[in-house]
């Protein structure tokens, strides 16, 4: 039996620090700053030209001694005349509490933070989503109310499970942070256009905090170099619908800046909307084709207990295999090297800590190894078996091999009960499964598959609880 | 040698601190202290993502160090993600020295602008350190003049 997992979204649209503090002294707007110019900016970014360009985009400056001087601390951007987005970690102080809002304000209309031609709203009130984890940066998502309104174009919110964004499509970051990790910051606002990383990907890079419900990855291409940086949270990565910029994501985290293979981590701004708007007026929303299938499909094999087969498995890929029903897996691999994951799921499969209930992943150079296994100790409704190539292979002969592409060789053993000490079961070949398949193709597909059957399951659909 | 601060009168000796690398902890067994698996985790994954190695693979730079008997009071750099929780502190005894190390065991992968976060680590003086001197290793964290920030080795 054949599985397809299946993704709502549209078919049509698709310190050496010295010199990070830029202040804004209320009383004296004197700054004594030297703009860093260099060919490195903002990780693989260019100047935004001016502020017209993206009128909605705010500097969050922060008084952290009480002085009166405020210092950029993040991004944010105009949702409403009274109402900026951001990231909650943001607006937290020194000791992880929420700072005051007399100590934060918003710099808008302006990118160039040492001319500071833009205009200065003090904020009225910080409002972090009460769900907020400084430890694993869940629901990193907060609003400030400005004090008095500030009069521009808005950025545009996505609706509540709007297909925003969707693989394969880029989005555009914008921010003035550091260059390059630990670097200086951007004295200049700057953008970049990152790549959307499908969920898998971007779980096994974090899975101990990834949550596919509530953040999504962009950037990390294998060459790196394009990335956001210090400086950069809470800002918007932006994507196009209808010829309006939406908010996809808000910077967040992610592995130092620009590494390659190494995404950086965002929040899902579509899983917030409505808390957004429960506490906000004035906002502007794109819909899209809520009902439609698509891009981040990929192939779901069903493999029974007691069976064997036999795959290949290119670096950087996935495969996934729906093994209901095993109690142990076991993942060899003959050449090259590759992680096995167990997640957990029914009619809607989440990437998340709680979900995945094993991840048997090996250093590939340091303590080689060609065998993953995973116990499971509770039967679950859904099992999945997730298998991603790993980057650099175990085999150091390959290695170059699999930095382009080589394929390893694979065996995906599931076992009721009693470990396995050779081939008990069924065998065959199993193919890679197949990602960023384009919306309209995996909408006939899905069309085909239910008109024979075939088990479909939905990700990240009906999930509005934040 | 910096001399960063004295001890309270719970603990005896002079409180300093020297380069981090004039007194390497890795490798020491019978007085660690620590605890923790995050830094392996994150060492784990840096050689799996060929990335290169992360802030807590170095001793934190501090700043304002202070020791009131029962924690260890710093400033360190954060990007939005830093807590007291997300440090051990390690001692070893070298020549006559009860050298502690603040060490950072979850990496601050927040992307906010840095700033200084305010730390407080429980410590107890171990029995073994009571009659020595109390040495941090830690490097220093500078603020410059801009109110800028930087690390210093000492």
């Amino acid at each position: 039996m054949k599985y397809t997992l299946l993704k709502k979204t549209s078919i049509i649209f698709a310190l050496c620090l010295s010199g990070w503090f830029l202040p804004i002294t209320l009383v004296n707007a004197q700054v004594a700053h030297t703009p860093v110019v260099g060919p490195d900016y903002i990780v693989g970014g260019t100047v935004v030209p001016n502020e017209s360009r993206y009128p909605f985009m705010a500097s969050v400056t922060i008084d952290v001694n009480g002085t009166g001087t405020f210092n950029h601390a993040c991004g944010g951007s105009l949702i409403a005349d009274r109402w900026v987005v951001t990231a909650a970690h943001c607006l937290n102080n020194s000791f992880g509490n929420p700072i005051s809002p007399t100590r934060v304000g918003v710099l808008l209309g302006d990118t160039d933070l040492v001319r500071r031609d833009g205009v200065f709203v003090p904020a009225n009130r910080l409002i972090l989503h009460p769900d907020f984890e400084s430890s694993s940066l869940s629901n990193d998502i907060a609003l400030i109310e400005l004090l008095t309104p500030y009069s521009a174009p808005l950025a545009v919110l996505p609706a509540t499970n709007s297909p925003v964004p969707v693989l394969e499509e880029s989005g555009v970051a914008l921010g003035w942070g550091a260059l390059r990790e630990s670097g200086r910051p951007s004295t200049l606002l700057r953008e970049v256009s990152l790549p959307i990383v499908s969920n898998i990907d971007c779980f096994t890079v974090y899975r101990d905090s990834f949550d596919s419900r509530e953040s999504f990855c962009a950037g990390g291409s294998r060459t790196g170099g394009q990335d956001t940086c210090q400086g950069d949270s809470g800002g918007p990565l932006l994507v196009v619908r209808e010829n309006a910029s939406v908010i996809a994501g808000i910077v967040s985290s992610g592995f130092g800046c620009g590494l390659s293979g190494v995404p950086g981590v965002y929040t899902r701004v579509e899983a917030f909307t409505d808390w957004i708007t429960g506490h906000t007026q004035g906002t502007m929303q794109y819909v899209g084709q809520q009902n439609a299938f698509a891009a981040d499909d990929i192939d779901v094999s069903r493999i029974p207990v007691n069976t064997l087969i036999n795959g290949q498995i290119a670096a950087g890929q996935s495969a996934f295999f729906d093994i209901t029903g095993a109690k142990q897996v076991n993942l060899t691999s003959n050449t090259g090297d590759a992680d096995l994951y167990i997640v957990e799921g029914s009619d809607e499969l989440v990437l998340s800590a709680e979900t995945v209930l094993c991840a048997s992943e090996n250093p590939t150079i340091a303590n080689p190894t060609s065998l993953d296994t995973c116990v499971l100790d509770e039967t679950a409704e859904g099992l999945f078996a997730l298998i991603k190539g790993v980057t650099t292979s175990t085999a150091y002969s390959l290695s170059t091999q699999n930095i382009e592409g080589a394929l390893g060789t694979v065996q995906l053993y599931t076992v009721d009960g009693v470990p396995v000490s050779q081939n008990t079961g069924q065998r065959r070949t199993i193919s890679a499964g197949v990602f960023g398949v384009a919306g309209l193709v995996s909408l006939v597909l899905l069309l085909v598959f239910r008109l024979f059957g075939v088990f479909a399951l939905r990700r990240h659909s009906g999930q509005s609880t934040k | 040698m910096v001399v960063l601060s004295v001890l309270s009168s719970g603990c005896a000796g002079v409180f300093t601190s020297v380069n981090a690398e004039d007194a390497p902890l890795t490798g020491h067994s019978t007085l660690s202290a620590r605890t923790s698996t995050s830094a392996d985790k994150n060492n784990f994954i840096n050689s799996k993502l060929n990335m290169p190695k992360h802030q807590s693979d170095k001793p934190e730079a501090l700043s304002a160090v202070r020791f009131d008997g029962s924690a260890f009071h710093a400033g360190v750099l954060s990007f939005g993600c830093t807590s007291s929780t997300d440090f051990i502190i390690e001692h070893k005894i070298v020549d006559s020295q009860c050298r502690v190390t603040l060490v950072r065991t979850k990496p601050d992968l927040c992307r906010r602008a840095p700033m200084i976060a305010e730390l407080s680590v429980p410590w107890s003086v171990p029995e073994a350190c009571n009659e020595l001197d109390l040495v941090v290793t830690n490097p220093v964290l500078v603020t410059n003049e801009s109110g800028g920030l930087s690390k210093r080795s000492k």
